[in-house]
């Protein structure tokens, strides 16, 4: 039975085969089972708080250290009918704010182009527009990706939890705290947001 | 294992970090379901003691008092009460969304939900009557309370605006009583032309709300006499003078 709770003595695939809320309970009982919680998790919210924040990864490893101690603290906070993974997001964004305040850090523009999920929220915001003919493609990029740096905060996260991180309002309600109906309501506000932006930097035809 | 979750384990074994026990959460949640309980209990009370200060309220009276019917609404609000229910809603809807999943209920929702129980919770009290000793201890028991209370009563004792609230403290002939107002001044009402309103006991120590006028010093001629019901939240009168003491009218 102790063996059986000792990592050590289990297979690395039959670990990960295993469901996010069995860490949870297996961590509670042995410390070493929340480094595959932590493995599991930490690509994921480091890409996050770089694209919410704009923050070097240096200090996003700060970022990550706190929040990943909080939610091991709350382990037993957990609640299962929640996705580990919004949890595990909410603890992470607002851990995000509370570094940015600390170090009074102004956020800046967070999104590689490159990255596949990135393109999305592109995609998705180019299509809000109606792009004039004479911007270049890589320059449209470029401009929607300022235009996205310049969006209050609010509709900045929310877009990138919903276009980048592709979670569904749900999830979002869940990491922001807020209602689902205010979810979509925000979304729709940032993209209005967005397209007055546009409009301010000519990217309207 | 990567370099980061190597070195949060490391520090969650250096620093001594375990998780916060289950039952500290467990008791954060009965704390927060305990208040939110409470918060509805006390907004179902003072809901219920609005009712009351509603039902009781002598309309009439106030129209005489105020000129327009919008007027008596305003005046006779219980402000106070209003506030703390209002308090009341907001505190609730603070507990709920520091529960796990209250923030899923959107602000509006939860004070139209608030409003609606508060009312049909309010009105139970109000049916079964909770709300009267509450309001009587805190008569009794809390000044500033009880002031604020008569304050509320002060309009209904204007008979230069033809209202006046007392006790009848001795019935001198089928035509003229003696009053004793909430300000405990004495007054010789002449009742010969007036109309009564509803069925109630006329004898001495009834609370009546009368409309009028006055005749002359001390002197009210009442158009309506009807029974007071707000006194009776209120603390007793003094006792009435023995009756060879009283003064007689002119």
């Amino acid at each position: 039975m102790v063996l059986r709770l000792n990592p050590r003595f289990i297979r690395m695939d039959e670990i990960e085969k295993k469901s996010d809320a069995e860490l949870v309970s297996l961590a509670l009982k042995n410390q070493l089972f929340f480094e595959h919680l932590v493995h599991r998790y930490e690509k994921k919210l480091a890409r996050y708080v770089r694209r919410f924040s704009g923050l070097e990864n240096e200090s996003i490893e700060d970022v990550l250290q706190e929040a990943f101690i909080k939610i091991y603290v709350n382990l037993n906070d957990y609640d299962s009918s929640y996705t580990f993974s919004s949890w595990a997001y909410r603890i992470t964004h607002n851990e995000t704010i509370n570094y940015l305040r600390k170090n009074k850090k102004n956020v800046v523009v967070p999104l590689e182009t490159e990255d596949e999920e990135s393109k999305n929220l592109i995609g998705v915001l180019k299509s809000e527009i109606d792009v004039a003919e004479d911007v270049s493609r890589k320059d449209l990029i470029e401009r929607i990706r300022t235009a996205i740096g310049l969006l209050p905060d609010k509709y900045r996260e929310i877009l990138i939890l919903r276009y980048v991180e592709d979670m569904d309002y749900r999830d979002i309600s869940d990491v922001l705290r807020m209602p689902m109906g205010t979810v979509a309501t925000t979304i729709n506000r940032a993209k209005e947001k967005f397209r007055q932006i546009a409009e301010k930097m000519h990217l309207n035809a | 294992m990567t370099k980061l979750s190597s070195s949060i384990i490391e520090r969650l074994k250096n620093e001594n970090v375990t998780p916060k026990p289950r039952w500290y959460f467990v008791s954060i949640k009965g704390g927060l379901v305990a208040t939110f309980i409470v918060s509805i209990i006390l907004g179902s009370l003072g809901v219920a003691i609005v009712i009351r200060h509603f039902a009781l309220t002598d309309w009439e009276m106030a129209h005489q008092f105020s000129g327009s019917h919008i007027r008596s609404f305003f005046l006779i609000l219980p402000y106070l009460w209003l506030i703390f229910i209002g308090f009341i809603i907001l505190l609730s809807e603070l507990v709920l969304k520091h529960t796990k999943t209250g923030y899923r209920v959107s602000s509006w929702k939860f004070v139209t939900l608030s409003i609606a129980l508060s009312i049909f919770f309010g009105g139970v009290c109000y049916l079964m009557e909770i709300d009267e000793p509450i309001e009587q201890g805190l008569r009794s028991n809390f000044g500033p309370y009880d002031q604020w209370r008569n304050w509320e009563n002060e309009i209904f004792i204007s008979p230069e605006r033809g209202v006046l609230a007392g006790r009848i403290v001795a019935i001198n002939s089928k035509k003229e009583w003696m009053v004793i107002d909430l300000r405990n001044e004495e007054w010789f009402v002449d009742i010969s032309g007036a109309t009564m309103k509803g069925k109630f006991p006329i004898r001495v120590g009834v609370p009546v709300g009368l409309i009028g006028r006055i005749t002359s010093l001390n002197h009210f001629e009442a158009d309506r006499v009807g029974p007071w019901k707000m006194v009776i939240l209120g603390p007793p009168l003094p006792p009435p003078p023995p009756r060879n003491l009283m003064p007689r009218p002119e």
